[in-house]
This record gives C-alpha cells, structure tokens and sequence, in this order.
C-alpha cells in the first residue's frame, strides 16, 4: 500500500514539471 | 449589530497596519539582502547552511529552474512527512505509544502539510506522535510559509526588474525567509502565548478526577468499533458515567505560533483554536488573528516598496482590507440573527443583559466557545478563511446558512483578500493583472501594470491560474456528491451536507484547511481526492505565478505617461475589487445556490 501512495506523489511531481515545460512551449522561453 | 463589532475590527486594523508597516519595509530589505544588525548575527548560519547544501547563493534562476527547485523541495517535503507518520510507533518522543497513521491518511497530511493546507482529516491528540507533530507537521509549517514567501518575492521581482532572465535563487529566498522573518516572528509569538498559558512540554496525557461525575450519552459501539443499530436502523444509544478525564499534552505553543504567522491553521488539538491550551485568553485571541494577517499585510507593502512605488502595495493592501471589512460584518450579523427554528418552538433568544453575566448572547451561539462569544468568533472566522490559514475558534459548521457562506465564499475567492503567506498576494497580483487587461480593453489601450506591458502569453498564465481553483473545486464536489464513497461520508442529507462537500473541496483547492465538520472525510476516497485537490490547487497556480515573473522580467519598463492607467488610486482599487468579487461570483454562485441559499430560505420557510 505505501508503495501506491509513494508512485502517487512521485506522479503528482512528475506531472506538475510537465506543466512546467507546457507553460514554456506557450512562449515563456521567449 | 452591536458596538463591539466596530471597535473590535477598529482596534484590529489599527494594530495590524502598526505592525505591518515597519514589517513589509523589513522583508523588503531581507530579500534584497541588505543587512540589518540583527541579520549580520545569523550571516553564518545563512553561510553554513548554503555550504552544506552546495548551495551558490550567488547564482541567480531563471523562472523554470526556480519552479523546478520548488516542486523538488515540496516533493521531498512529502516524502519525509509521509515517512514520519508511517514509522512513528518505532520512533522516538511518543509516550502515548501511538500506532502508525494509515498509508491514505498519512498521504493527505503529509500533502496537506507541505502545501499550506493543514487540513486535517485526523484528531490530532489521539493520531500523531510529538516527534510526527515537531519534526513532520511544525517544520512543514515553516517550509510552506517560506515557499509561499519566496514564491511571492520572485513575483515582485518580474515587475520591478527589468530585462533580465533571472527572477532569484530560490534557495537563498527560502532560507532568508526561514530564518530571517518566520523564526524570529514564531519564536516571538510562541513565547507570548507561553505566558497567556498555552502548554509546552513533552509529558505524558494526565488523567484528573473530575470535580462532579459526569454524565453523557452516545453511540454504542460493537468490538469492531462499528455503530450498534435496532431494527429500524437507528443507531442505539448507551449512556455512561465518568468521574475522570485525560488531558492531553505536547509542545503546543511552539507549533501554535507558525501555525498562526505561517497561516497554515493545522491544530495541535482536534478543537483547534477552540481549545484552552492552543487559545486560552481573549487576548491570546486578539494576538491570534493579528499573526494570521501580519505577514500577508506586510508583504503588500514589500511589494510597494520593492518595485519602488510604496501607493501600489497600499492599493493592494486597501482593496484587501475593504472587502475583508464588508465580510466581517456580513458574517456577524449572520451570526447575530436568531435562530427561526428556535423561536418557532417558542424559546427566548433576545439578548439578556439584566443580570451581571450575559446569560443569552442574542444571536447563534451554537458551536461557539462562551469565552469568545459571537463577534471575536464571526471575526475569526473571517480572517481564518480570508487569508489561507484554517485554523478556527469555533465550529464553522454550526454558523447560520448566510454567516457559513461568508467564509465558504471567501475562500473560494482564491484566498486572495490577505491570504496565505506569499499566496496571497501573489494571487492579487493575478487580479491586478486580469484588471488592467480589462481595463485596457475597455479603453483600447494595451495593457500595462507598472510599466511592464501585458502580453498574450502573460493572459494565458493568468487564465490558468484563475481557472485551476474552480474546476478542482467545482469538479471535485461533482464527483463526490455522485460516487457512493463521497456520498458515505455526508453526514447531514440535504443542502447542508452538499454545502459540506462544497466546503472541503474549496478548502483544500485553496489551501485553507478549515472545515464544516459534519463530513467524514477521513476515508480513502476522500483523503485521496483531497490530496489531489490540495497538490495541484497549491502546484498549478505556483507555476503559472513563477512563468509570469520571468516573462515580466525579461520585459523593458515603460515610462508612465499622460495614457497609462494609474493603478495606485481609487479607482484601480474598485476595478480590482470588482475583478474579484465578479470572477468569484460568476464561477460559484450556482453552487453556492445549491447550498447554503437553499439552506437559508429551507430555514425560513419553517422546514
């Protein structure tokens, strides 16, 4: 059970950088 | 209405800009790295601690990398808080023995902790260990304030640097806020307390005798711990008698303070500020409310003074005020009114002032601690869910329809009128942003906020953090009042038991962290979606915030001319307000409809 709820908040990080880099491509890197 | 209602929010104000003023010029200082004498004292610890980090304190970010280093830092804050409550049975400072927290409980507290939130689905006295409430939750109390704060400064800096691709060092931002501002604040604070009578020690709960035996009722409970019920289904009632009672103990004070200055509002107690060892005294009270909104205060006047112009932080600051003002009372003479139901079986509910102590407070006392009465709780409740904090002195659950809208409501404004530490402001700089887009298009001008032109990509990230809160909110609730397990854990049937749902997604989206408490939420389904809600209703508005900094940092600073609009005056701060209360009102008022209105008017109509 500890094992789900560690990948959860792994994924949860891991999904917010992609945002990140989805906010750059939409011209923060300009 | 009562005169105490005025006084009290006057003495309040007063006081809260007295500090705030000398506070916000103080922060401003830290963070530019200027030096003060007190600071040049804590230099090489600052040193130390960036030497044993590998930390150059002298190389600056640029937005992504400043966003990356604060989501790798809150995710290892997780997985520390995660792994405390886990292993707490096996750890040292845990007289009590407690066991274990369960895997969904600890994953929603540690999330919780880390993003600001503090919502707390378990009772704190009967579930953590001291070392979990010191090491884990009190030090994460310290952490979210100063990524909040360090957030916020980076924000500031897009507006009033100019052609530049840095934004600061997170690391450096975090550690000056930790150990110059919320250190010594909690240090301050805590000691205060200390002597109005909160506890500090690491003693084992004491049982005393009682003065006479008590006599109570509740449900009786089978070995599994399960609800006794009789044929029809309802559940049987015992009732017992004791003539003793456990207090429980721990180091309240020190977690108190920065659950106060850190507007994290995460009880070291079930009953929060309720409870005579967080919240002993009326002034214990007053200092309480004053340390939820000292730092948000400031940190406006920061912004002022930090982007050169000090009227830009007092209009923040004003529109802020105004509507926290109009909250205050509309929340008080909610909760002034009598109850209809009351007088309808004939009980007297008029103010009774004949006799030497107030024997009927005239309005809605339910829920409320005696010691506080109704006008120091409406204004608690006021400023515990204006700014982001959470925590609370009397139960929100039992306010009326109307007095239970005005917190709902101000949370789900965005925590935006003071809010979190950092947050808050952060937040209002969106609104700000979104009000001189409007206004530029009313008067087809492009839009600019302190010399700093409003661009297409600067709307996209505003629009993302404005709509973040409401779907999570909004969608949230929809699935939890559909799916059977949501539904389990609603208590009170009907319009109150939605707005319940309402309230605990709105909290945790926002990261306020109060609650009405008749949900049961400490259930998988509702510990998991609060965490989702919690993570990326902190996460997904951080991160629009840091990319508009660098956007507005790589930007010239345009002179202000005859045709720019002047957003230190009047009439910017009501096209802010307006911006808020509307964007606010639009996205829930039907859900609001669906919940305390009906409640309301259910009330009057005599059902």
């Amino acid at each position: 059970m500890d094992l789900i709820y560690l990948t959860g908040i792994i994924l949860f990080a891991a999904l917010t950088l992609l945002i990140i880099k989805g906010c750059s491509r939409l011209g923060g890197d300009l | 209405m009562n005169a105490s209602i005025y006084f009290q929010l006057a003495l309040f104000l007063a006081v809260l800009m007295l500090c705030a003023w000398p506070l916000g010029s103080y922060i401003a200082n830290i963070m530019s790295g200027e030096g003060y004498r007190f600071v040049r004292l804590f230099k090489p610890a600052e040193r130390w601690i960036y030497r044993l980090c590998g930390v150059d304190p002298e190389i600056e970010m640029g937005w992504k990398q400043y966003a990356f280093a604060v989501i790798l830092f809150n995710l290892l804050g997780v997985l520390m808080v995660y792994a405390l409550q886990r292993l707490q049975a096996d750890l040292p400072f845990n007289p009590q023995a407690m066991a274990a927290v369960t895997p969904d409980s600890s994953f929603n507290t540690a999330i919780s902790f880390v993003t600001n939130t503090n919502w707390q689905g378990y009772t704190g006295e009967a579930t953590m260990s001291y070392l979990t409430q010191m090491l884990g939750l009190a030090v994460q109390n310290f952490f979210s304030a100063a990524t909040g704060l360090a957030v916020v400064i980076a924000m500031i800096r897009g507006f009033a640097r100019h052609s530049a691709t840095t934004i600061g060092n997170f690391w450096v931002d975090f550690t000056r806020s930790v150990l110059y501002v919320l250190l010594p604040l909690a240090l301050l604070i805590a000691v205060f307390f200390m002597g109005q009578g909160v506890i500090q020690n690491f003693d084992a709960y004491k049982t005393v005798t009682l003065i006479e035996p008590l006599t109570y009722t509740q449900p009786k409970l089978d070995a599994a711990g399960a609800p006794v019920v009789d044929a029809a289904g309802v559940a049987v009632q015992e009732t017992l008698t004791t003539t003793t009672q456990t207090l429980p103990m721990g180091p309240v004070a020190s977690q108190e303070a920065i659950k106060m200055v850190g507007t994290n509002g995460g009880g070291f107690f079930n009953a929060n500020s309720a409870h005579p060892y967080e919240n002993p005294t009326p002034l214990a009270n007053f200092v309480q409310i004053l340390a939820i909104f000292l730092i948000p205060a400031a940190l406006c006047l920061t912004f002022g003074k930090m982007v050169g112009d000090a009227r830009q932080g007092w209009a923040v600051l004003s529109a802020m005020t105004l509507i926290f003002v109009v909250m205050a009372f509309l929340a008080n003479a909610a909760e002034m009114q009598a109850n209809p139901a009351l007088a309808g079986m004939g009980l007297d509910q008029t103010p009774n002032l004949s006799q030497s102590h107030l024997l009927q407070a005239g309005g809605n006392m339910e829920g409320k601690e005696t010691r506080f009465g109704i006008v120091a709780t409406s204004i608690f409740a006021t400023v515990t869910t204006a700014a982001s904090c959470g925590a609370v002195n009397g139960m929100h659950d039992s306010f009326t329809a109307l007095g239970g809208m005005v917190p709902l409501w101000l949370i789900q404004l965005g925590e935006v009128v003071f809010g979190g530490v950092g947050s808050g402001l952060y937040g209002m700089l969106i609104f700000a942003i979104l009000a001189v887009f409007i206004a530029g298009l009313m008067i087809g001008r492009t839009p600019e906020y302190l010399g700093k032109k409003i661009e297409a990509f600067d709307m996209k990230m505003v629009s993302l953090a404005i709509l973040v809160g409401p779907f999570l909110v909004l969608v949230g609730t929809a699935i939890a009042v559909m799916v059977t397990d949501g539904k389990a854990g609603i208590l009170n049937p009907g319009a109150h038991g939605f707005s319940e749902v309402l309230y605990a997604f709105s909290s945790a989206v926002n990261n306020n962290g109060s609650a009405f408490a008749g949900l049961s939420a400490n259930t998988p389904f509702y510990n998991i979606m609060l965490a989702i809600a919690m993570w990326f209703g902190r996460f997904l508005i951080i991160v629009p915030v840091l990319a508009i900094a660098g956007s507005l940092a790589r930007k010239k600073r345009l002179a202000t001319t005859s045709g720019s609009l002047p957003t230190h005056g009047p009439l910017f701060v009501v096209l802010l307000i307006g911006c808020v209360i509307i964007v606010g009102a639009l996205t829930y008022i039907p859900a609001l409809a669906l919940g305390p209105v009906i409640e309301h008017l259910s009330l009057h109509a005599g059902n």
